[in-house]
């Protein structure tokens, strides 16, 4: 088991590192960032991030990254595979995420295939399905829709700001009703240090016309592009 | 802006005339905690006297417990709620849960519509409060008229052969809340060894059935938790509803069942049949036909 460990975390500091050595240094960003929840039911949670994108292509990125919720490492992860402006306004993705929840003896593997329409413009949705199996059980495979509404309200060469609404982000994907909205901001440092701050409240009833702000996050980060 | 006002009033004026309380996406008038922490101040849903013939089962070798969901009553003729309760029911049939959306609006007049058949049923019955009934202020009639959200039941004498713990959960905002939780796993903690069967009914679902499913129990981690609470102190049944799209899964020994809803749209009508026979706890799906 501890083997095992090691190898994924150790696979997982290389997807981090690699971009280092490669030759294309604008086309490579690492990033990591810290994000506190309070969910009025769940309690408190911290959890901390790391993660690196690499264009391959103008057409192709890879992304990867993983989590700790510092008591287990890695406690999540995910890979990430897109195709971007083929034509220009759609990206297609494919992203494969781990969580593992210890102490109810659970890991949650999602494969959540996704399409982004209006790329690039002010507003970007993205529709997607995330298949879910529990412990390799059959029993527990489930099949869920994935959203994300994006608006781009500025985009300043030092500033930028947006707000979501979504049921996923790249750590996770969560049931259709949990629906969180999300304001974003990005503060950029000589164009290759960015300053990135997230705060986001959920809202459990809210698809069923029940609604009950139920968590609060926020995340604070740093993105570097080489 | 005013396009957006606009359009905000006409999904309020259109939800009201379909009984869906659009106002509901913003703002509803409890919360999981505020309905808990009224639950010891507010009755059962049946009289004391059927509570006691319950607890008096002492003898309950042999029972059947019906399991109803999502009836949605919306006027004074429930007449899917009547032909259950007039043609369904068995002899043996010595309680009645709903797994809640008893009303399609949370309107007084539904309520009262769907107790007075409830109670024509002559054997005790237990709801667990849905969505719907929280619609336009629903908790108010509800408290009043229905009862507790919250609660636990207990058929014939703990330790006896057959003995079973009935508990309801208050999820119809989509969560328990810290409180309901916190109560749930120190009731679990003591009960769980006193009783032959725990049984768990409440209204969201935990699992999809596919990307048709637009409802459902919201925080993953939540659900994880619940089910290794439930995996842990021995549950036998977990009964849901809301989805309006059958399920069961058992999974790490605790079987899971989502029920039909008690309305023919969109779905089969079907109904759960438990069946308690001293130290085994089955359950049958009973298909509803001839409305």
């Amino acid at each position: 088991m501890l083997q095992k460990k090691s190898i994924v975390i150790s696979a997982f500091l290389l997807l981090f590192l690699l971009p280092l050595s490669s030759g294309e240094p604008e086309k490579i960003s690492l990033e990591s960032s810290y994000r506190y929840t309070y969910n009025r039911t769940t309690g408190h949670h911290s959890e901390l991030f790391f993660s690196s994108s690499l264009d391959l292509n103008p057409h192709i990125f890879l992304e990867g990254g993983f989590s700790s919720d510092f008591k287990v490492l890695p406690h999540n992860f995910y890979l990430h595979a897109g195709i971007e402006g083929l034509p220009s306004f759609l990206l297609y993705g494919m992203t494969l995420i781990q969580r593992e929840y210890p102490d109810y003896e659970i890991r949650e593997t999602t494969v959540n295939p996704t399409v982004v329409l209006l790329a690039g413009t002010i507003m970007e949705l993205e529709l997607g399905v995330a298949m879910r199996i529990l412990n390799s059980d059959r029993e527990t495979l489930s099949f869920h829709p994935a959203y994300r509404l994006e608006f781009h309200i500025l985009r300043r060469p030092v500033y930028k700001l947006s707000v979501s609404i979504a049921n996923f982000d790249r750590f996770h994907v969560g049931n259709v009703t949990d629906i969180f909205f999300m304001i974003s901001n990005g503060f950029s440092f000589s164009g290759k240090v960015e300053l990135i701050f997230d705060a986001a409240i959920s809202n459990t009833g809210q698809v069923a016309m029940a609604s009950f702000y139920s968590a609060f996050s926020a995340e604070l980060g740093l993105r570097y592009r080489l | 802006m005013k396009s957006f006002l606009l359009l905000i009033s006409a999904a309020v004026l259109a939800g009201c005339s379909l009984g869906v309380d659009f106002a509901g996406f913003f703002s509803s008038y409890s919360t999981p905690d505020s309905r808990f922490e009224e639950k010891d101040d507010l009755p059962y849903h049946s009289d004391m006297a059927s509570l006691e013939a319950l607890s008096l089962t002492a003898e309950g070798y042999f029972f059947n417990i019906a399991v109803i969901s999502d009836i949605h009553v919306k006027d004074d003729a429930p007449r899917h709620l009547e032909q259950f309760v007039d043609s369904c029911l068995s002899p043996d049939d010595i309680a009645i849960l709903d797994c809640g959306d008893s009303t399609q609006s949370g309107y007084d007049y539904q309520f009262l519509s769907y107790k007075t058949v409830m109670d024509r049923a002559g054997i005790p019955w237990f709801a667990a409060i849905g969505n719907h009934d929280l619609y336009f202020e629903g908790w108010k009639s509800y408290r009043t008229m229905i009862g507790r959200s919250v609660y636990s039941v207990g058929i014939g004498e703990p330790g006896n052969r057959g003995s079973t713990l009935l508990i309801a959960l208050d999820s119809a905002n989509g969560t328990l809340g810290m409180k309901q939780l916190n109560w749930l796993k120190d009731l679990l903690s003591e009960q769980k060894d006193r009783w032959d069967h725990l049984v768990i009914f409440t209204h969201s679902q935990f699992f999809s059935t596919g990307v048709n499913t637009v409802v459902q129990f919201t925080d993953t981690e939540e659900i994880y938790f619940l089910m290794h609470l439930f995996e842990t102190n021995g549950v036998d049944l977990v009964l849901m509803g809301h989805n309006h799209i059958w399920d069961d899964r058992k999974i790490k020994g605790v079987q899971y069942l989502t029920l039909d809803p008690l309305i023919k749209e969109g779905s089969e009508d079907s109904f759960v049949r438990i069946t308690v026979t001293g130290a085994d706890l089955t359950w049958e799906r009973v298909m509803i036909s001839g409305y």
